[in-house]
């Protein structure tokens, strides 16, 4: 026994995409990668450790991360690779135990603590030999399937587990054990405490919190009257606890489509018909999921970077495209009566997803006896484009309206 | 006009004739309570109009000192604040100067701007529908007792849809059959029915009528039907619904007169969705199957709103269970005062089956049911029936 209670792993792909492309093309190697669109527009989505010394990080702006890193070699995404490899990971870490949490295609929690005697037994060590031990062999085993690097972290809970992993980034292993987390965390920026952003961290700052440990210093009280609630939270994850539970689905919060502008649109006309293909194309993956939500936002960022989000409840959870559609039609139209201006980028996102269907009383009559607009008919042309979309890929079928002159 | 009220009568009525105001209008009159100042010998009265064009609401306030009989026109809004404000006052003295309305207390006097009376639209008249005399003439009059015609109304009220999006009932149905009134609501996804039989039995061999009256309306009905010993006429035209509470004896006036607009169209066909073949049938103690319920619905949320209610046959035995994603997880077990059939699982949402349980006054509760995919049927007595759809947990 390393320490009581629960041990758990996080395991962290490091700087996946790029590794990935230098992987497959010794030309890359230790050279600055940038994987992601190269239009103006484009966005990283990963940079290699060579380029992170230039400042580039994913989710930057291309043009950015190229001034920073002049010299950087661009990537376009070759997606079907990484979601090959990234399914080869996870085949490895379930051999290890079957309690493995995805977190995103690089990423994943481990909970350890029950499977733990089995390497015990095994390899007839225990304590912290047996955690360094499980680290290494799984770091080994990716490294086999698929030879890319990860990074390992094994701590008590999943901050610290994370954490650990963060901090011993690239190629590393770091076992944490709880107990010495009060002290580890002290002189740590309050940034490492998940869900606490920029914005707050600015507050913080003006408090002249900047340490975990100036964060308690301060006291709960004073700090739950200025922040709410949330602060208690913080403070819970600043002397190292935390009790979510590993759980074996990820349990999907929102489906979204955004997209950015090659040039910003401010034609209505143009918007509403990008905005009906969005609109079809979450709706498709709801049902595809077998899901139904409750809520939808749409997200306009404009030339100057400000980004708004517009959000609408439903009456009732739904999967159903028309829906669906009038809701987002409805917020984009309220939306352009607020003359903003022409848009950078425009996204749609479906929230309070469930997997549970309250069904309707009057489904089985015919809608026009009912005078309630029943959704039997649409959930027929749902599931009739859903199996041509099916069977002849995406964009072989279509709304009138998501058609425009290309 | 001048007249002196009590303050707290005065102030009951232009709370309750803010609901008929209406809120937003380009029409400015519309935003006004109109007060008529008559007197009859020696007793005078005030009566109240307001109506948002919808809606129309005819208060009548006795026991008024009136000193000049007349009429005003003033900005409900205003009027409602002052004479909420004078608290201290037991009466205050209304007088009108012109289009100018002077509220006077003991160490106060407001002198608020009205508008002509005569702008005011003509609000229909009870009486005269049922005569006919402003040629429209009522298709139906009967009359029901106040606490019966409360109980039905708030046993189906609640199960109208919430918002004017999915299903365009915004509206009870409320049918005349013989000696019974019968109100139907349903949102779609559940239904609740309520009988109860006319005042002084009806008349068996009048001809059924049914209309949609606006969820907004009851509410407001609610409200008035205060006194349950009274009788409500209830008159129907084409578009419209009177409902004149109290009154009638010895050729009294009704002392509030209500009157709304109908919902146009169709009711969906009710009748086909009350299910007639439930094999199963579980008795339980309401307030039992209320507090399990209110506990298992804890661990729901917005992501996870069902409950899932496990029936076992044999122990008579019901076991409620939650899961919330995040959250965590909620089990209650109840014993069941009866049950007949197989063992059964089903979803609800919880909110749905509480609703019901509060309108219910039965200390037993009958719940049929036939299939985890099919409508459940909550009873009681042999009045009222809600028909409500399971939620389907995956």
């Amino acid at each position: 026994m390393s320490w009581p209670g629960r041990t758990i792993m996080h395991v962290d792909m490091d700087a996946f995409f790029a590794s990935v492309e230098q992987r497959d093309n010794p030309a890359l190697r230790a050279k600055p990668v940038l994987v992601g669109g190269a239009s103006k527009r484009g966005v990283v989505a990963a940079a290699s450790y060579e380029s992170r010394k230039f400042g580039c990080r994913s989710a930057m702006p291309m043009a950015q991360a190229l001034r920073l890193c002049p010299n950087a070699i661009v990537v376009k995404g070759n997606y079907g690779k990484y979601s090959a490899a990234s399914k080869a990971v996870f085949d490895v870490l379930r051999t290890f135990t079957p309690d493995v949490q995805p977190i995103s295609v690089d990423e994943a929690f481990m909970e350890m603590t029950g499977t733990l005697h089995i390497y015990e037994k095994r390899w007839g060590v225990s304590g912290l030999p047996v955690l360094e031990k499980i680290g290494r062999t799984i770091k080994q085993r990716i490294r086999e399937a698929v030879d890319l690097p990860a990074s390992v972290g094994i701590s008590g809970n999943k901050f610290l587990a994370k954490l650990s992993s963060d901090l011993s980034k690239p190629d590393g292993l770091k076992i944490l054990d709880p107990r010495d987390a009060e002290n580890e965390l002290a002189p740590m920026p309050v940034g490492v405490i998940y869900g606490l952003g920029p914005k707050t961290q600015d507050r913080l700052r003006q408090l002249e919190i900047k340490s975990i440990a100036e964060m308690r210093a301060f006291g709960e009280e004073r700090l739950v009257s200025r922040f709410g609630e949330q602060a208690r939270d913080w403070l819970r994850l600043s002397r190292g606890e935390d009790n979510r539970p590993v759980r074996l689905e990820r349990e999907q919060k929102s489906i979204g489509k955004e997209r950015t502008f090659f040039d910003n649109i401010g034609d209505p006309e143009e918007l509403r018909s990008l905005l009906l293909g969005f609109t079809e194309e979450v709706a498709r993956s709801l049902r595809e999921d077998k899901l139904t939500c409750r809520g939808i936002t749409l997200k306009f960022r404009l030339g100057d970077f400000s980004t708004f989000t517009r959000s609408a409840t439903l009456d009732a959870p739904t999967d159903s495209t028309k829906i669906l559609w009038a809701a987002a039609a409805d917020l984009l139209t309220k939306w352009l009566h607020e003359r903003r201006g022409a848009l950078r980028l425009m996204g749609v996102s479906l929230h309070g997803l469930s997997g549970e269907e309250q069904l309707d009383l009057f489904a089985a009559l015919p809608a026009e006896q009912t005078q309630v607009r029943t959704s039997g008919k649409q959930k027929k042309v749902d599931e009739t484009t859903d199996a041509i979309v099916q069977k002849f890929g995406r964009g072989s079928i279509k709304r009138g309206g998501s058609l425009r002159d290309e | 006009m001048k007249v002196i009220c009590d303050r707290g009568a005065l102030l009951d009525a232009i709370n309750l004739i803010s609901g008929a105001v209406a809120a937003r209008t380009p029409k400015v009159q519309l935003t006004c309570v109109k007060l008529t100042a008559t007197k009859t010998g020696s007793a005078g009265e005030v009566t109240l109009v307001a109506t948002d064009a919808e809606i129309s609401l005819r208060l009548r306030l006795a026991q008024v000192d009136v000193q000049q009989p007349g009429e005003a026109l003033i900005p409900a809004d205003k009027l409602r604040q002052i004479i909420s404000a004078e608290d201290s006052e037991p009466t205050l003295t209304l007088e009108t100067e012109a289009e100018v309305i002077h509220i006077k207390g003991q160490d106060a006097h407001f002198k608020v701007f009205g508008y002509q009376v005569n702008d005011y639209p003509p609000v229909p008249e009870i009486t005269s529908v049922i005569a006919g005399t402003d040629g429209v003439k009522a298709k139906a009059v009967f009359t029901q007792n106040a606490a019966l015609l409360s109980g039905t109304v708030a046993r189906t009220l609640f199960a109208t849809a919430r918002e004017n999006s999915r299903y365009a009932i915004n509206g009870v149905l409320m049918k005349r059959d013989g000696k019974k009134l019968e109100m139907v609501a349903t949102d779609g996804r559940r239904l609740a029915l309520c009988r109860s039989t006319l005042a002084g039995g009806g008349d068996k061999d009048a001809k059924t009528i049914s209309c949609i009256v606006p969820t907004k309306a009851l509410t407001m009905l609610q409200r008035l039907l205060g006194n349950g010993d009274e009788n409500v006429q209830i008159a129907i035209t084409d578009n419209q619904v009177f409902f004149a509470v109290g009154g009638g004896a010895k050729n009294e006036a009704p002392h509030s007169v209500l009157s709304s607009t109908l919902v146009e169209g169709a009711f969906p066909p009710y009748e086909d969705v009350i299910p007639k073949d439930q094999d199963k049938k579980v008795t339980f103690d309401r307030d039992v199957l209320s507090s399990a319920v209110r506990r298992a619905a804890l661990l729901t949320n917005e992501e996870s709103r069902g409950v899932r209610m496990n029936f076992q046959a044999k122990k008579k035995h019901l076991e409620l269970s939650s899961r919330a994603p995040e959250m965590g997880e909620a089990k209650v077990d109840i014993s069941l005062a009866g049950y007949e059939g197989d063992d059964i699982e089903i979803g609800f949402n919880p909110t749905f089956i509480t609703d019901a349980l509060k309108v219910i006054s039965d200390p037993q509760v009958i719940m049929e049911l036939k299939a985890p995919n099919k409508p459940g049927v909550v009873k009681s007595g042999g009045d009222f029936v809600y028909v409500v759809m399971p939620v389907n947990l995956q």
